[in-house]
């Protein structure tokens, strides 16, 4: 781990190489315009989030899956005396947290979480909870200038279904450029590694996909 | 993905640190230069008779001199437009841009018309 912590700022620079990559960052004239989105998934670590943060990775905004969300306070009143545990995700000087919609932010566990960087001066993100509502699916659109766009931080719990279909019922305005993000959970050949068995609920996002033109960003058959 | 404004994915596993899970990184790149406009020039000040009073008192900022120059002419001009500008900024209140919302309804329609 400490040797990751050394290395994020390496996919910045134009001439280094990882090993999974499958094409190459190119400097861009319109560096102002530039905006760099991180998508991972945490897997409830604490620690690792905070790495993260704290690493000044090459994101200007960061899409969590599984972020670490436990008791960071309790909260007392007259009518609570003893106290209520509070949850809530990790928090960094360096970045604004996001959370999803959540019926109740201090004790529904969010399966999603973003971030974005302060010092960033061109873009402003505004949670569309609006569009979108649910622990684990949260929708931006982020703000250029005259320009937006969409962001939807999918994780998909293969336990607990309305993730997709609240996704599957949320009308998108197929005039915003669009990006979904995150883990699905799904395997399909469209995109699997040969020989993974096929989630027998991966037509329902194939269809959802080309209902609405989506199309795939991540090459065909490269585990993510 | 909707649109092609997305560009340069990249699939890493360093970049999550350990996870078990790669991180995708993606870059989105405006079809606009979107370089930050310069702020909008002030629309000056609202002079109201309650402000007089504060606004006299607290002007000029600078005792004046004597001016036997052209130089010193320009110098003190310059000042006393600083003075002006100071004094006001700090009595007075800015007039805002004008927005739709504060028009009443009965005259949207001629809102609407010009």
């Amino acid at each position: 781990m400490a040797t990751t912590l050394l290395t994020p700022h390496a996919l910045t620079t134009p001439d280094s190489k990882s090993p999974d990559a499958t094409c190459q960052p190119t400097l861009n004239p319109f560096l102002m315009s530039n905006i760099h989105i991180m998508s991972v998934n945490m897997c409830h670590s604490n620690v690792l989030t905070h790495a993260l943060l704290a690493s000044d990775p090459p994101a200007d905004i960061i899409l969590i899956q599984e972020p670490w969300y436990g008791h960071i306070g309790t909260r007392w009143s007259d009518t609570d005396p003893v106290g209520t545990n509070t949850l809530g995700g990790v928090a960094s000087p360096l970045w604004n947290f996001i959370y999803p919609g959540l019926v109740n932010p201090g004790t529904t566990w969010a399966k999603v979480m973003a971030y974005s960087r302060k010092t960033n001066p061109i873009f402003t993100v505004s949670n569309c909870l609006d569009l979108v509502s649910h622990p684990s699916l949260m929708t931006l659109e982020v703000i250029v200038g005259d320009d937006h766009f969409l962001i939807t931080n999918v994780y998909h719990d293969t336990n607990d279904p309305t993730c997709l279909q609240t996704l599957f019922d949320t009308e998108f305005d197929p005039t915003t450029p669009a990006i979904f993000i995150g883990n699905f959970n799904t395997h399909s050949p469209t995109w699997s590694p040969l020989g993974l068995p096929r989630s027998r609920w991966a037509h329902t996002v194939e269809d959802w996909a080309a209902l609405n033109l989506l199309d795939l960003l991540n090459p065909p058959g490269v585990p993510t | 993905m909707q649109d092609d404004s997305f560009h340069n994915f990249i699939i890493d596993r360093d970049a999550s640190l350990g996870s078990d899970h790669a991180a995708l990184l993606v870059t989105y790149l405006s079809p606009a230069d979107n370089i930050l406009h310069a702020p909008a020039p002030s629309l000056g000040f609202a002079i109201t008779p309650d402000h007089a009073e504060e606004w006299t008192r607290n002007f000029p900022r600078h005792p004046h001199r004597p001016l036997p120059t052209e130089l010193d002419i320009d110098a003190e001009t310059e000042l006393l437009h600083n003075d002006i500008e100071q004094t006001s900024a700090q009595t007075l209140n800015r007039k805002k841009p004008f927005s739709p919302r504060a028009v009443p309804w009965l005259l949207h329609s001629r809102l609407g018309a010009r």
